[in-house]
């Protein structure tokens, strides 16, 4: 793949994992400010002494990933950037008594791709053997969502109730919009059942990332999925979407 | 050089990613993906909610508060799966209490649960479940 093709895709990817880190360490610093119910960007920084420390990581994890996007010692810097996102995440973990962080559902999909991509990097000195490693991850992180609501509630998740209880659950919550599109959502059988059908289906597709012929097409509806999950649960995947359209693109164009 | 296929590594890293993930669960930068994952089986939702005079309000707008307890806040066993909310709203409870001798805040709050139920029939109803009041001041 010619350099030109590639650049903007890395710093695309970069970006969510520069996304991932600056998200932990504001949830850090807003952990007695309700920031997941609030918002983590409303209001001045509180005074803390872990505002320095965050910052001049911050500092770092951005030179390192922008080192990295541009091709330099591609064998030594990931190490270094997961070790941060891994610190990061500790650091914002022990905010919170037991395991309550992991709990809301602390994914790393970046990380998790670059983590493969760097150990087949190493294996096969092949970037393109690398980044179809990191499609292959990405496909995983979907499938075992979807083997995880098989495990736990199986044949439910074809129903319409517990999605309906979920978007019920929300419809109080959000701008005016978003609160009727929910409301309508929740009270309507067809279209709850629909939408926990799809979204159940399009994660167990993950299976097919493998396949870099179907990768685009499987991309395009997962991030339509997780709009559907903004619009309907409020939860914003901007790193997932991110490294998404990032591996998928570096590993098919070309 | 390990030298296999290209279209090798893609179901290489699936398999090796999903098989670690199944193993260690929630350790960076692995993890199971199981958010929510449950909640298919409940038929239940308990939803926070903060009142004053029958408006729904937020924690964020008070302090030195009294007359609840943090601990007293989230009754085991509810059907909740907007915990985080919860959580947020004790630690906010217990770092911002009354000042000792001060009297009590004049805003008066209703802590609880709005408690749907969706029928087999799809018909959804709710009840309030009051599980405290609380006096406050509003934040200056």
């Amino acid at each position: 793949m010619a350099p030109e093709l590639i650049e903007p895709w890395r710093h695309l990817f970069g970006l969510a994992l520069a996304f991932s880190w600056i998200k932990s360490a504001l949830l850090t610093l807003r952990a007695h400010d309700m920031p997941y119910t609030s918002g983590v960007r409303r209001g001045r920084l509180p005074r803390s002494r872990l505002v320095p420390l965050l910052g001049v990581g911050a500092i770092l994890q951005l030179v390192l990933i922008e080192a990295w996007v541009l091709g330099w010692l591609v064998l030594w810097l990931p190490p270094l950037i997961l070790a941060s996102q891994g610190a990061v995440r500790v650091i914002e973990q022990r905010q919170w008594p037991s395991d309550h962080v992991v709990r809301l559902g602390k994914y790393a999909p970046s990380s998790a791709a670059l983590l493969a991509h760097w150990v087949v990097l190493g294996l096969s000195g092949s970037e393109a053997a690398g980044w179809e490693a990191a499609a292959g991850v990405m496909g995983a992180t979907l499938s075992l969502a979807a083997l995880a609501k098989w495990r736990e509630a199986g044949a439910n998740w074809f129903k319409a109730s517990g999605m309906g209880l979920l978007v019920a659950e929300r419809a109080a919550f959000g701008p005016a919009p978003l609160r009727w599109i929910r409301g309508r959502v929740a009270g309507s059988r067809p279209l709850s059942a629909i939408c926990s059908q799809v979204g159940m289906g399009v994660e167990a597709a993950g299976v097919l990332f493998v396949f870099p012929s179907l990768r685009l097409w499987l991309a395009g509806a997962v991030v339509a999925l997780l709009v559907n999950f903004f619009v309907l649960l409020g939860y914003v995947e901007e790193e997932w979407m991110l490294a998404l359209i990032a591996v998928t693109a570096l590993s098919t164009l070309g | 050089m390990l030298d296999l296929p290209l279209a090798w590594w893609a179901p290489l890293g699936f398999v090796v990613y999903a098989a670690i993930s199944l193993r260690v669960g929630s350790l960076f930068p692995f993890s199971k993906y199981s958010m929510y994952a449950s909640s298919p089986n409940r038929r239940q939702g308990a939803v926070p909610v903060l009142l004053c005079d029958g408006e729904s309000v937020s924690w964020s707008a008070y302090e030195r508060i009294s007359g609840l307890r943090a601990q007293d806040m989230y009754p085991p066993g509810l059907p909740c799966s907007l915990e985080w909310m919860v959580l947020e709203a004790m630690r906010w409870v217990d770092d911002h209490p009354a000042l000792a001798g001060e009297p009590a805040g004049p805003v008066q709050l209703t802590w609880g649960f709005r408690i749907l139920t969706l029928t087999d029939d799809h018909e959804l109803s709710e009840a309030l479940r009051v599980i405290g009041t609380a006096q406050a001041w509003p934040r200056s």
